[in-house]
């Protein structure tokens, strides 16, 4: 067994201003190039364990590893080059262009007080091409619609040039096309890059579709975790989303439709 | 309003696609100003004649010009790039167009300082701006303090009101000097209103050497302030420590506005106005803006303490009333603006 690029061992995570734990013990590795998708209610701690793998939050008690060495030993540029991070709502400033955005994903590469590389601008200019941002390099990010906006924050991440991703919610907010764009291409990133990709969705079928391996939190413990079709199931649906709904295999694809809100009694 | 901002940005679009245009530009302008503001006074020198008005110690102008104006337009040049760069600083440090070292206490809290070192070690007059940085990193530690205290974000609102305490909790320090110690101290209304009236080469020495470490020092940070502009999860994401960032960045500021108000008292509002201007110009990006803020703030200075002296001649305003007349509304229409 190889060394999980990413691995979280029985964490416990209270975010700031929190009075409790809002991921309890939750243990989870993420290998090389696979995609793990993270699901699950609101509120049932995706977003934190996210920010805990992404080494934005201190674990309570417990630990996670990057390539085997405590995140939190590794030096901030350091993790910058092995774990790139995208926020639920990343913001900057008016007056940045995409081309500037996108730059600044080399600062863990660059060396101080020298202008960028070859290998710099290299980057920057792949991870503009593999998002289709060529045209609006030069626009400022006030300027751009949502879902190209969310291209130019990806981009960015891909310009760090790290062997794992965390994504939060990268189709929150996207209309229906957008979010399937985003989601090929993050398919894409996967197989040419073979970049490992921990992404939270809402959207069961999505996570289904994209992933290798689905997480399921449940009142921020791991309810479950492995192939998409052994772990979305109606038993699944009924106790984690209070959902009565079918779930069924449709051309090779998993279907889930949503029937009403589970008996009350039940859901308890 | 907007449709002017429009068309000077399309405008500056262009300037800015030829690198070298905007600091060429704002540098001849510097160079303009500052020779207004040696040729016109009480005594007017024609341009032309300046450099023999200098150089020749016969010339009936010589002592007028050498040891009055020019250390003034000097200390001027400094002071005003300073400041703007100081407000740079603090505007990335909270990112918060509204952060000026005047408006936040750190210049107040820097006189406080100050004025207690010239009260208490009149020989050592050195010993001045050292002991206001330490008075402004003080507040600067109070301002961040409040601003990233709690975990919810803080509006630009509450900093300004954090400010507004700080800034009247030192300026009652600096009147209780001034009452106690009048006989040693500058007065208390040209302190606080700020003025450059009577600089001596001792000043510009003062204040030149804190300006060219400041700018030095903001250079190197440059990639710094850039990530700031970035949310923060995103800035430590790709590898900043935020914290740090904003720590030094502010601490910049402080030593900036310290060597300011050594010479020249509380002078506000260049520190808020230039660098939002100069945005609207050449963007947010540090590389550009802190040269090109320095260029402007100096400008902005040496022409308005030319205008302080021979607006109201043979009487001469204090520049920093006159800097409040124009910093003040344009600060109440930032405050509109971005908190509504």
């Amino acid at each position: 067994m190889t060394v999980p690029m990413l691995h979280a061992q029985r964490v416990h995570l209270r975010p700031p201003g929190s009075e409790r734990d809002v991921v309890r013990d939750v243990s989870l590795a993420v290998h090389a190039g696979e995609i793990v998708a993270l699901v699950g209610p609101n509120g049932s701690g995706k977003s934190t364990l996210l920010a805990a793998l992404g080494r934005a939050l201190r674990p309570r008690l417990g630990r996670i590893e990057a390539t085997g060495t405590d995140v939190w030993r590794h030096a901030p540029r350091t993790f910058a080059r092995q774990v790139a991070r995208m926020p639920q709502d990343p913001s900057c400033v008016e007056g940045i262009s995409v081309e500037q955005l996108v730059a600044s994903g080399r600062h863990p590469h660059r060396r101080a007080l020298t202008p960028p590389s070859a290998a710099d601008r290299a980057a920057v200019r792949e991870a503009i091409a593999a998002l289709e941002l060529g045209d609006l390099r030069g626009r400022t990010l006030e300027t751009l619609s949502g879902g190209e906006r969310r291209r130019a924050w990806l981009a960015l991440a891909l310009a760090q040039e790290t062997p794992v991703l965390l994504l939060d919610e990268p189709t929150a907010a996207l209309d229906v096309r957008h979010q399937w764009d985003v989601l090929a291409r993050l398919a894409r990133i996967n197989q040419d890059r073979r970049v490992a990709i921990v992404v939270s969705l809402h959207d069961l079928e999505q996570a289904a579709s994209l992933a290798h391996r689905v997480a399921i939190l449940h009142r921020g413990r791991l309810y479950a975790a492995g192939a998409p079709e052994r772990v979305i199931d109606e038993a699944m649906l009924c106790d984690v989303f209070g959902v009565d709904a079918r779930v069924a295999k449709e051309d090779g694809r998993m279907r889930v439709q949503v029937l009403r809100p589970a008996d009350p009694v039940r859901a308890l | 309003m907007r449709a002017a901002a429009a068309a000077i940005a399309l405008r500056s679009r262009r300037l800015r696609a030829r690198p070298g245009a905007l600091p060429a530009l704002f540098g001849a302008l510097l160079l303009a100003a500052c020779l207004l503001a040696i040729a016109a006074g009480a005594v007017s020198v024609p341009v032309a004649e300046l450099p023999r008005a200098i150089a020749d110690a016969s010339h009936p102008q010589h002592a007028v010009i050498a040891q009055i104006r020019l250390p003034r337009v000097l200390a001027a040049v400094a002071i005003g790039a300073a400041l703007a760069v100081a407000g740079t600083l603090l505007q990335a440090a909270v990112r918060n167009p509204l952060a000026d070292p005047g408006l936040l206490g750190v210049t107040a809290a820097a006189g406080a300082a100050g004025l207690v070192a010239i009260v208490l070690f009149p020989a050592w007059p050195a010993l001045v701006p050292v002991v206001a940085f330490a008075g402004g990193l003080v507040a600067v530690a109070l301002v961040l303090g409040v601003a990233f205290a709690t975990t919810r974000p803080v509006g630009p609102l509450r900093l300004v009101l954090a400010g507004v305490a700080l800034q009247s909790l030192f300026f009652a320090a600096i009147a209780v000097v001034t009452f106690l110690f009048a006989d040693r101290a500058p007065a208390f209304a040209g302190f606080v209103v700020g003025s450059l009236a009577g600089t001596s080469w001792g000043d510009v020495a003062i204040a030149g050497t804190t300006a060219a470490i400041g700018l030095a020092l903001a250079l190197l940070c440059v990639r710094w302030l850039d990530l700031l502009l970035l949310d923060d999860a995103s800035a430590a994401g790709v590898g900043l420590p935020v914290r740090r960032a904003r720590i030094a960045a502010a601490s910049i500021g402080a030593l900036l506005a310290a060597g300011s108000v050594s010479v020249a008292g509380l002078l506000a509002f260049v520190g808020l106005v230039v660098p939002n201007a100069v945005r609207i110009a050449a963007g947010p990006t540090h590389r550009t803006l802190l040269p090109l803020a320095a260029l402007a703030g100096a400008t902005l200075l040496v022409l308005a303490d030319a205008f302080a002296r021979v607006a109201a001649a043979p009487l001469e305003l204090p520049v920093g009333a006159l800097l409040a007349v124009l910093g003040a509304p344009y600060f109440l229409w930032l405050l509109w603006k971005k908190v509504a």
